[in-house]
């Protein structure tokens, strides 16, 4: 008899692949308890857009912001077919905002119990042992986190 | 799937769920699991006197069979879900020895608590679990203690 249960897992998702494998793992996690869900998060980093504006791109800002919720809503597009794949129902989140506090604030307003990351995301350097998103996420979250690493595989075999 | 986790036990209630949560993922993934407990040699050295040698002998003697059966037990109600489950009793700092064992039995998943025995309860990440994510190449699933704060 399982003495753990997981009832909505957040997947922080930037489009790297250790966020792909971050997914896949969260899948198979959540395939182990019935009625699990997943709520798959994309944040637009603010301090982008604030850098952005810093440099005297202003004129520009609309467009980029245009250009980066496209990007982000073609993304949560392609995660979400991984769980439907896995039979796992999943609901997907466009934010913008400070990325660590809005995965935080996300997975407290949506309920989850679980927060499944990778440990590199596609910015920062790779050779620190950790991101410093993860990092925050690791410190700061009260749900429990996952990290997962960049060799790990979740695939069946792996 | 990960297939071979390592959990380190300290006998606090939050490394108890971490090895909850390590056996039932074990047992669905088909894993096994690494036990390790770490006698803190720095437990005999927190004596404002070096101790007399017989009296360090003993209290090492003690601090090893309270680690054995911590991993002992622990291991039992591993093997009694079917999952296969190996022990490591080691002297050394904690974060330096799950490292190392975590590296040499090349495990993927490591389970442990956001804060073990020497906790601190106002720090949110204790000082073990952010020293084991800065040095190990595993994944990591932190357990957060019962009635950690919620709001944060």
């Amino acid at each position: 008899m399982a003495a753990t249960s997981f009832q909505r897992i957040l997947v922080a998702l930037d489009g790297s692949d250790c966020s792909f494998r971050a997914l896949d793992f969260a899948c198979h996690i959540a395939k182990q308890y019935p009625g699990c869900t997943l709520v798959l998060v994309h944040v637009i980093d603010q301090r982008a857009l604030e850098t952005a504006r810093m440099v005297h791109l202003q004129p520009m800002v609309e467009e980029i912001v245009r250009t980066l919720h496209a990007a982000g809503e073609s993304l949560l597009a392609e995660a979400e077919a991984v769980p439907k794949r896995h039979q796992v129902s999943a609901t997907t989140h466009l934010e913008q905002g400070i990325i660590a506090q809005r995965l935080l604030a996300c997975a407290k307003e949506q309920g989850c119990d679980l927060i499944v990351i990778g440990s590199h995301g596609r910015t920062g350097l790779q050779r620190v042992l950790l991101g410093s998103v993860a990092h925050a996420v690791a410190q700061l979250a009260p749900e429990m986190v996952l990290i997962v690493r960049e060799g790990a595989a979740a695939s069946a075999g792996a | 799937m990960f297939r071979h986790l390592l959990v380190p036990l300290d006998g606090s209630d939050v490394a108890q769920r971490a090895l909850d949560h390590a056996i039932d993922y074990a047992h669905s993934s088909g894993g096994e699991i690494d036990l390790i407990h770490v006698i803190d040699r720095r437990i005999v050295q927190a004596a404002p006197k070096a101790l007399p040698l017989d009296a360090q002998k003993s209290l090492l003697e003690k601090l090893e069979e309270h680690g054995s059966g911590v991993l002992e037990q622990a291991a039992g109600t591993a093997r009694s879900r079917g999952v296969r489950a190996h022990t490591h009793l080691v002297h050394g700092i904690i974060a330096e020895e799950v490292e190392r064992v975590s590296t040499r039995i090349g495990c993927d998943l490591i389970v442990m608590g956001t804060h073990g025995r020497r906790g601190w309860a106002p720090m949110i990440l204790g000082s073990v679990a952010e020293s084991v994510l800065q040095r190990c190449t595993a994944s990591v699933l932190l357990v957060r203690p019962h009635g950690a704060p919620a709001t944060k």
